[in-house]
C-alpha cells in the first residue's frame, strides 16, 4: 500500500508536466489530421512517447533536499523504489491509452483504417517499459538529484530514440510491405503470443530492475 | 528511561570523520546539539533520522534499531532541518495527503488547527512561502502526529526572535508530559541556554563535551585578569586563552579553581562562552 503513496506523491510532484500531456496530446491530434503521410500508428506511437517521457518526471523534480524528504517517511526502500516504477508503469498505461484514443480519434476523423494490432501494441507497450526500467536503473544508480542539464538529457534520449526508430521500421514497412508480410509469415503468424512473451519480459525486467535499484539505494545518502 | 541511544557512531567520508559519538537523552528532556559549522551536527542527525548510512555504531530511538523496522523507527521521528523540505510545487492540501497517508498517528486535525493557528495560506505553492512560514509548516507536520522524538537541525536559523520565541515554548510544551525529547542542533546558544537540559559538544566530527547543561556551567569559570598575573601551571589549567584589551579572558574547569589568586576575576561562564573557548583551544592544539 504505501508504494501506492509513494507513487501517488509522484503524480503531485509531477502534475504541472502530467497537464501538459493532455495539452500536448490535442496538438498531436490536430497536427495528424493536416499532416499528409502519417499513419494511425504515429499518433500510438506518440502516446507511447510522451509516456517515456513524463515517467522520469519525478527524478527531474528530485533536488537532494526532497529526496530526502521521501526518505523521512516510514516505509521500506523497497516501498519506496517500487513506488516509483509503479508510477512508471501507471503512466505507461496512461501513454498507451492516450496513443490509442490519439489513434482512435484521427481514423474517427479520417475515415482511415489504421487500428493499431494487439500484437504492435504489447511489443510496443513492453519496449517502452524496459525502456523506462533502464532510464530508472541508471537514475538510481548514477544520477538521482544530479544537475538538471543532465537529467534533461538523459530523460529525453531513450524516449527520442524510441519514436525515431518506431517511425522508422512504419515508414520501412510501408515502402516495402512484401517483406514485412514475409518476416511474419516466417514467425509463423503466431504474433499474438510474441507479443505477450515480449510484455511477460518486459515485467521481468522490470522486476530486476526494482531490486537492483532497491539494493543500490538501501545504502544511499541523502 | 532513555529515549535516544547512540552509540559509537561514525560515518567516514572522504574529507571528513566523524567519530565514536556516544550519548543517551531519556524521555521528557531536551539535548542542545553544538559546534562549528564542519562540525558534524547536521551528519550526526542526518544519521540519527537515517537520511544517511553510519559507516559504524549504533542508534535505537525508544529501543528501536532502524533496521529492526524502519517504518516504527521513522514514526517515532520528528525532523526539522535548516532546509525546507516538502517539494516546492507541493500546497498545504498535498503535505496533508502525504502525512495522513503515511502517518498512523497522524491527525487532520491537529493539522488543520496549527495551519489556521499559523495563517499559513492554503492558496499558495511552498515556494512561495517566506521562511518562517516553511518553518511553521515542517512544525505543523510533526507536531500533528504522535512522534516520540524531535531532531531539529539548526530549524530556528533565519528566523525573527518572536517567532524563535514561539518555537522554542512549542519545543517546552512537547517535552512537557515527560515522555518525548528534543535533540537540537543551533548556532543560537541563547536558546540553548533556555531550554536544553544536556548539552552535547563536537568539533571537526570528535566529542569535546557532553553534560548537563546545569552541570556544565557549575564545572566552568570563566577567568579574567592580567596576561603577567598567569603562572605556568595556571596557564595549561586554563582553556582557550584568548587576549582583550583587558587582559586575558579564558575557561577553566571547576576542579582546578584552586589554582585561582585574588588578582584574578570569576564568574559564571555563559555556554557560548564556554563553546568558544573550547574551539579556540581546539583549534591551538
Amino acid at each position: 500500500m504505501k508504494a501506492l503513496y509513494f507513487a501517488k506523491i509522484d503524480y503531485m510532484r509531477a502534475r504541472t508536466q502530467l497537464y501538459m500531456l493532455l495539452v500536448i496530446t490535442v496538438v498531436v491530434i490536430v497536427i495528424m489530421q493536416v499532416g499528409t503521410n502519417v499513419t494511425g500508428l504515429a499518433g500510438f506511437m506518440y502516446g507511447v512517447f510522451l509516456a517515456i517521457i513524463f515517467s522520469t518526471a519525478p527524478f527531474g523534480n528530485c533536488t537532494r533536499k526532497d529526496a530526502g524528504f521521501q526518505q523521512l517517511l516510514p516505509a521500506t526502500t523497497l516501498q519506496r523504489v517500487l513506488g516509483r516504477f509503479l508510477f512508471g508503469l501507471s503512466l505507461l498505461f496512461v501513454g498507451t491509452g492516450i496513443g490509442l484514443i490519439t489513434t482512435t480519434v484521427y481514423c474517427l476523423m479520417t475515415g482511415k483504417q489504421e487500428m493499431v494490432p494487439l500484437p504492435v501494441c504489447l511489443i510496443t507497450f513492453a519496449v517502452a517499459l524496459v525502456v523506462i526500467t533502464v532510464q530508472y536503473i541508471f537514475f538510481y544508480l548514477v544520477g538521482e538529484s544530479k544537475g538538471a542539464q543532465f537529467l534533461s538529457l538523459v530523460r529525453m534520449i531513450p524516449g527520442m530514440c524510441f519514436f525515431f526508430v518506431s517511425i522508422k521500421v512504419m515508414g520501412a514497412v510501408q515502402q516495402d510491405p512484401a517483406t514485412a508480410v514475409k518476416i511474419i509469415e516466417k514467425i509463423g503468424g503466431n504474433l499474438d503470443s510474441i507479443g505477450w512473451g515480449s510484455v511477460a519480459l518486459a515485467v521481468l525486467v522490470m522486476t530486476a530492475g526494482i531490486l537492483l535499484c532497491t539494493r543500490a539505494t538501501a545504502k544511499k545518502d541523502y | 528511561m532513555e529515549l535516544l541511544e547512540v552509540r559509537n557512531l561514525s560515518k567516514y567520508y572522504k574529507t571528513f570523520r566523524l567519530e565514536n559519538i556516544t550519548f543517551t537523552l531519556p524521555k521528557g528532556y531536551i539535548m542542545g546539539y553544538v559546534g562549528q559549522n564542519g562540525a558534524g551536527k547536521s551528519t550526526t542527525l542526518n544519521l540519527i533520522t537515517n537520511i544517511c548510512r553510519s559507516s559504524s555504531g549504533e542508534v535505537h530511538v525508544n529501543g528501536i534499531a532502524c533496521d529492526e523496522d524502519e517504518s516504527r523507527y521513522k514514526e517515532a521521528i520528528g525532523y526539522i532541518g535548516d532546509e525546507f523540505y516538502f517539494p516546492d510545487n507541493f500546497k498545504i492540501r498535498h503535505v496533508r495527503s502525504v502525512l495522513k497517508d503515511f502517518y498512523k498517528s497522524f491527525s487532520t486535525g491537529k493539522f488543520d488547527e496549527l495551519v489556521g493557528r499559523w495563517k499559513l495560506d492554503r492558496r499558495l505553492e511552498l515556494k512561495d512561502f517566506s521562511q518562517g512560514m516553511k518553518v511553521k509548516l515542517m512544525f505543523a507536520s510533526v507536531l500533528a502526529r504522535d512522534t516520540k522524538l524531535l531532531v531539529l537541525d539548526e530549524a530556528t536559523n533565519g528566523l525573527d526572535p518572536v517567532v524563535r520565541a514561539e518555537i522554542l515554548k512549542i519545543l517546552q510544551a512537547y517535552i512537557a508530559d515527560g515522555e518525548r525529547s528534543v535533540i537540537f542542533s543551533t548556532h543560537i546558544l541563547s536558546d540553548l541556554e533556555q531550554i536544553a537540559d544536556y548539552i552535547y559538544f563536537i568539533h571537526e566530527g570528535k566529542t569535546v563535551l557532553y553534560d548537563a547543561k546545569d552541570e556544565l556551567l557549575e564545572n566552568h569559570l570563566l577567568v579574567k585578569g592580567e596576561r603577567r598575573a598567569l603562572y605556568p601551571e595556571l596557564s595549561r589549567a586554563l582553556i582557550g586563552i584568548t587576549d582583550n584589551a583587558y587582559g586575558f579572558e579564558a575557561i577553566l574547569t571547576g576542579d582546578k579553581a584552586g589554582l585561582l589568586t585574588n588578582e584574578f576575576h570569576f564568574e559564571k561562564p555563559t555556554i557560548d562562552q564556554i563553546v568558544i573557548h573550547y574551539i579556540k583551544e581546539r583549534e591551538e592544539q
